[in-house]
């Protein structure tokens, strides 16, 4: 029974010695016949048997303790079944092969099968020393004393292989469970700045929403969202990217995926000449895996933050990714621009939609200032291809305007663009190049005119708009936060904010926020807060004259530019007004009608659809 | 639910390790891993988990009823019985079935629509997470209990464990009833099989994160636009060649993953990879790549007589179109296949002899051009996208040698792509051989192994703090 | 049919198949012994012994016979001349 238990043991532990050893990784790839290892596998277990077999009790122990010991014996690493392919069909199935096998190639790197053989040997070996029996006594003793030490180094080496595993485990451990610790119980952040957006929230449990993946799935975002501390480890993973390679001529970048432009294009510009390396439609193949911070990513970002914040000096996030979409542009000076594209079909489609507006309103004076962008003024000369001429769909969409004057901003803004007139770091113009827009229109619309010298001027540093996050936190962009300046009219207006179907008034608030309470990717949200809202202004200038702005995000800049020029201004943004504008008008005795967009917004691929808020 | 995901490296994995570590008898150990499989299947396909149970349930009992009895047994016949072959087949139809119908049927459909004219509706069916693999691993342990090379499981958990055990559940490697059969009822995890896992599965974690999901950003922007009418030759080389890079260190990195969970459970999956890209003709190259899929091939569909003829090259056809078949329902994964085939049975035809003596550069420089084109036709889904795609990588190409995507993309990750190119080598044996040379040399080794595991771990951590979409490529599989 | 006839048979078809007239065949000759046997040769190996004996091996068989003797043994019981 005895002897039974201890082959059993024996056996076992051969079985997982032979299992156990780290040098089985790399020497299973080359048995890849999995028949062939079970076979093997079995064959050891025989093969123990056979030595436990036929040794007496003292060469047992010694043989299991070097069967254990010349597992740490360096393995072959390149044996002849490496070469040979392994595929061996008879080599499934019995280990009937394996004795017989034992001394041909086959079963060389299974040194452990000889070792034991080669150990027990070892006493046959010794009558060799045969002479007196003292000489032979004292000769086996030396054998023995060598077979000793060997086996001593080998147990030692491998009780140090073993606290090496042990302090792997352990180290390992350590930051597993410290990580898990961090996920499970670490604060989870439920709005992220630098992204412009509310994190994904923890969805509630309902068997239905379960059954249809929806839980899991929604579970899982949330999880993976609301990582605690997120915003330190987007940071370093922008780092982290920064380091994969080389900056590219200093740090210019193409970031995203660049708009098509249309083939029909107006014959004044000159689109032919972009490059044929950019003619790619907006949106990113569904391939894809995450691509963080690409513009077009953007868009799916959650507007809407709950609108209780009463007091409108929280500026809520908005939605601008929807009119800037496509590739942008980042320079090494710190410069971030979206790249243009547009064909006639979309300025045709704007400017129709533009004049139904003034069919259903002719007695109202209709304006359009679609202003243009950054990258009109400020694309270097070598990267000229990467991005189509906005001057040119401006002019031909102003062409197609019926009864609604143009404004012409783009020759006002050219004149100062030496001066601060676009943010760097964001997809806006400055306040200041508002305020030149908004005196070209003042202007336009023979209305007054401002005067800088009576603004008042806020500075703050350390601003990192949309292009950060467009650009996927470019070193370029993201180590160059730039001083935001704010232009605020001195006369006296008041502001009533909305809901976007007009219920909800609340009067007497900011038109202008608090510029030093912001965060540092919020700083244009100074204007107004947020898009979602209908803004109406009442000024000191009592001239009878009430506007209407009908704007995307460049008009929150604009407004507060022209309170010197009408007695009222309504704002409404056309993403998001309820309302009919026609009845809106009549309602409170509009004057005036502003359209006031940048090119993107009015003509790019990827604008916002044209609502039917006639 | 995704290995590569911080949901199960910091919420389901401790708890599983928890329980399993907790729970002293081996019964209870394999309890909680059916458990917990089951949670991680159910976690992607709360109601399809139960196909996977269904597909456990009759091939249990199909296991036994191929196998002979007692009664066969002992009279010692030389062919199976009626009875026993007829399971057979009725285990074939059903499991061949239950793939066919999940992940070919859309395919076939529309392409009878398309080529008869019929007006069929296609099925709107998406196949299960892993049909592909628990599938072909229920189909070898059936096969294998009428070849009588196992023994039939006459306990249904011990094979639902076999068939639904979460580390190769998803996404391979195709595990062999054999491998394990003995370790679900007889396995300890010791020391080195811990530590060795543990760090078998952080570096196929870094393999896919800190590779792989990177250099899919490269893709994405270069042969994986919607538009690729205006890709450079050397956008499209680059591209495909990254291409490459990045089924390799997912799939394989994923396989790491697998076996390095096994391990730490006790199991000892085979190895699904032997850094293929070393390899010096194409028939190294698939004993080198999924070696589970190509060992499953050539066990069961090789010795089948394709009408009636036992060819090398009838054979070889069979083998590399069900390949093909195998990794998708579309064309150019057939195609992938076939074209695979052409340069096996090329080689067979040239012999080993004579392949030996083509000088190893040449033979180098072959291997990887065909591999990367073979990645190319692999990616395109579609055949016309596909076309345009071979044609940009020609000198003939109109958009010129390159632009300033290709060029920044270049720069940006140069180091990414060394790092990826280095990492191909058998770095992990290397370090082995190294540190036989001396016992400090391998304390050493191992101090810096450890540091390094601990290093990858952390910034993979932090690196899947980004994926909002973590992607598996053999997802769909 | 005798064994040893078999085996003198069998030899021949194994050294045309592998090309290699100095190929012995003992009942415990496996794939590891012949340089070139693998899944692939086998293939064509079984068919060229189907062919020689005019039999047919059963899929069970063609993967999972350990050695020549084995493939004798059956060769021997189900050849027709």
């Amino acid at each position: 029974m005895d002897n039974n238990k201890k082959r059993a043991s024996e056996r076992s532990e051969q079985t997982r010695n032979l299992s156990h050893n780290d040098n089985r990784d790399s020497e299973r790839a080359r048995q890849l016949d999995p028949e062939h290892i079970a076979a093997r596998r079995k064959a050891q277990s025989e093969q123990a048997k056979h030595l436990a077999d036929s040794a007496n009790s003292a060469a047992n122990s010694e043989k299991r303790a070097s069967a254990r010991a010349s597992e740490n014996v360096p393995r072959k690493t390149s044996s002849p079944t490496v070469r040979k392919n392994p595929d061996n069909p008879l080599m499934t199935g019995r280990q009937g092969t394996r004795p017989a096998s034992e001394g041909t190639s086959g079963g060389t790197h299974r040194t452990s099968n000889i070792s034991p053989r080669t150990i027990n040997t070892n006493p046959d070996a010794s009558p060799k020393k045969q002479s007196p029996d003292q000489q032979q006594k004292h000769a086996m003793t030396q054998d023995e004393r060598l077979r000793l030490r060997k086996k001593r180094i080998q147990e030692q080496s491998k009780r140090r292989e073993n606290a090496f595993r042990v302090f792997n485990i352990s180290a390992v451990m350590v930051v597993f469970v410290f990580c898990t610790l961090f996920m499970t119980f670490g604060k989870r952040p439920t709005v992220s700045y630098e992204e412009f957006r509310d994190l994904n929230k923890c969805p509630t449990f309902t068997w239905d929403s379960y059954f249809k993946g929806e839980f899991t799935e929604k579970f899982a975002a949330f999880y993976n969202d609301t990582v605690p501390l997120r915003s330190t480890f987007k940071d370093m993973i922008a780092s982290f990217r920064a380091i994969i390679g080389i900056p590219y001529k200093g740090g210019v970048a193409i970031v995203g995926d660049p708009i098509k432009p249309s083939d029909d294009v107006p014959p004044t510009a000159n689109v032919t000449s972009q490059s044929t390396s950019f003619k790619n439609p907006v949106n990113t193949s569904s391939k894809a895996l995450d691509v963080s911070g690409s513009s077009s990513q953007s868009t799916s970002g959650t507007s809407q933050s709950s609108s209780s914040s009463a007091q409108q000096e929280v500026p809520e996030q908005h939605e601008d990714g929807a009119e800037m979409s496509g590739s942008v542009l980042v320079l090494p000076s710190g410069r971030g621009m979206s790249l243009f594209g547009a064909g006639k079909s979309t300025a045709d489609e704007c400017a129709s939609y533009m004049n139904h507006f003034k069919e259903l309103l002719p007695d109202v004076d209709m304006y359009a200032l679609i202003a243009p962008t950054a990258v009109s003024f400020y694309l270097p000369e070598e990267y000229k291809n990467a991005s189509a001429e906005e001057k040119p769909m401006i002019d031909y969409l102003y062409s197609k305007l019926e009864g609604i004057t143009p404004v012409d901003a783009y020759s006002v803004l050219s004149q100062h663009v030496n001066e601060d007139i676009y943010l760097k770091t964001d997809h806006h113009w400055t306040s200041l190049g508002a305020f030149y827009a908004a005196q070209e229109f003042a202007r336009t619309a023979n209305a007054p005119v401002p005067d800088l010298s009576t603004y008042e001027v806020e500075t703050r540093d350390g601003f990192l708009g949309s292009m950060n996050r467009y650009s996927g936190y470019h070193p370029s962009i993201k180590n160059h936060p730039e001083t935001f300046t704010l232009y605020k009219p001195t006369n006296s207006y008041t502001t009533d904010y909305y809901n976007s179907d007009m219920t909800n008034e609340r009067t007497d608030r900011r038109l202008i926020l608090n510029l030093q309470s912001l965060n540092a990717s919020e700083y244009y949200l100074v204007f107004i807060g947020t898009d979602d809202v209908v803004t109406h202004v009442k000024t000191d200038c009592h001239n009878g004259r009430k506007l209407l702005m009908i704007k995307d995000s460049y008009g929150n800049a604009l407004t507060a530019n022209l309170t010197n020029s009408f007695e009222e201004i309504w704002v409404v943004d056309m993403r998001y007004f309820q309302k009919s504008v026609s009845e809106f008008c009549k309602e409170k005795e509009i004057t005036d009608l502003l359209f006031m967009w940048n090119t993107f917004s009015a003509m790019g691929p990827n604008r916002h659809e044209l609502p039917e808020i006639y | 639910m995704v290995f590569s995901s911080l949901i199960f490296l910091y919420a389901f994995l401790p708890l599983c390790m928890l329980f399993y570590f907790l729970i002293k008898p081996l019964k209870g150990k394999n309890g909680v891993l059916i458990v917990f499989s089951l949670l991680f299947y159910s976690w992607g396909e709360p109601v399809r988990v139960l196909y996977l149970l269904l597909s456990a349930v009759v091939n249990y009992f199909l296991g036994m009823g191929v196998s002979p009895t007692r009664v066969e047994l002992k009279k010692d016949l030389s062919t199976p019985t009626l009875r026993r072959k007829i399971l057979l087949a009725v285990s074939l139809v059903f499991n061949i079935g239950m793939i066919g119908v999940f992940k070919y049927s859309r395919f076939v459909v529309t392409n009878i629509n398309g080529i008869f004219g019929a007006e069929l509706p296609v099925p709107d069916i998406v196949p299960m997470i892993g049909i592909s693999f628990y599938t072909f691993q229920v189909m070898s342990y059936v096969i294998d209990c009428y070849w009588e090379k196992v023994k039939p499981q006459l306990s249904f958990y011990k094979l639902l464990l076999y068939i639904c055990l979460f580390p190769q559940l998803i996404a391979g490697p195709i595990v062999r009833y054999s491998t394990i059969a003995e370790e679900i009822d007889n396995r300890r995890s010791t020391v080195a099989d811990i530590s060795t896992g543990i760090s078998r599965f952080i570096m196929g974690l870094a393999k896919k994160v800190i590779l792989a999901n990177q250099l899919y950003r490269i893709v994405d922007s270069t042969i994986g636009k919607n538009d690729i009418s205006g890709l450079t030759i050397l956008g499209a080389w680059y591209g495909v060649i990254v291409y490459s890079l990045y089924v390799y260190f997912d799939f394989s990195g994923y396989s790491d993953m697998a076996i390095g969970l096994g391990r730490i459970f006790g199991f000892h999956f085979n190895e699904n990879f032997n850094h293929p890209y070393l390899c010096k003709d194409i028939t190294e190259f698939w004993q080198r790549w999924h070696i589970s899929l190509g060992s499953f091939f050539r066990d069961y569909l090789l010795p089948i007589p394709v009408f009636g003829i036992r060819n090398k090259y009838t054979s070889l056809f069979l083998v590399w179109l069900c390949t093909g078949i195998w990794h998708g329902a579309n064309w150019n994964y057939i195609i992938w296949g076939l074209y695979y085939g052409c340069f096996i049975m090329f080689e067979t035809a040239l012999g080993k002899k004579r392949i030996a003596k083509i000088p190893m550069l040449i033979r180098h420089i072959y291997t990887k051009l065909v591999i990367t084109i073979g990645f190319g036709i692999f990616f395109f889904e579609d055949l016309g996208n596909l076309g345009t795609f071979l044609k940009c990588l020609l000198p003939t190409n109109a958009n010129g040698w390159s632009d300033m995507t290709v060029e920044m993309l270049m720069a940006n990750n140069l180091f990414l792509v060394i790092a990826a190119v280095i990492c191909s080598f058998p770095l992990v044996d290397g370090f082995k051989k190294l540190s036989q040379k001396s016992e400090n040399v391998k304390s050493l080794v191992s101090v810096s192994g450890t540091v390094l595991s601990v290093g990858l771990l952390l910034l993979s951590s932090v690196l899947l703090v980004d994926a909002t979409t973590n992607v598996f490529l053999y997802w769909n599989y | 049919m005798g064994r040893e006839v078999v085996r003198k048979r069998l030899t021949e078809v194994f050294r045309d198949v592998f090309d290699d007239d100095s190929i012995v065949l003992t009942d415990n000759t496996t794939a590891n012994d012949i340089e070139a046997w693998d899944s692939l040769e086998h293939i064509s190996l079984i068919s060229a012994v189907e062919k020689e004996f005019r039999m047919r091996f059963t899929m069970k068989e063609v993967s999972g016979m350990k050695n020549v003797g084995e493939m004798i043994s059956i060769v021997a019981e189900r050849a027709k001349k």
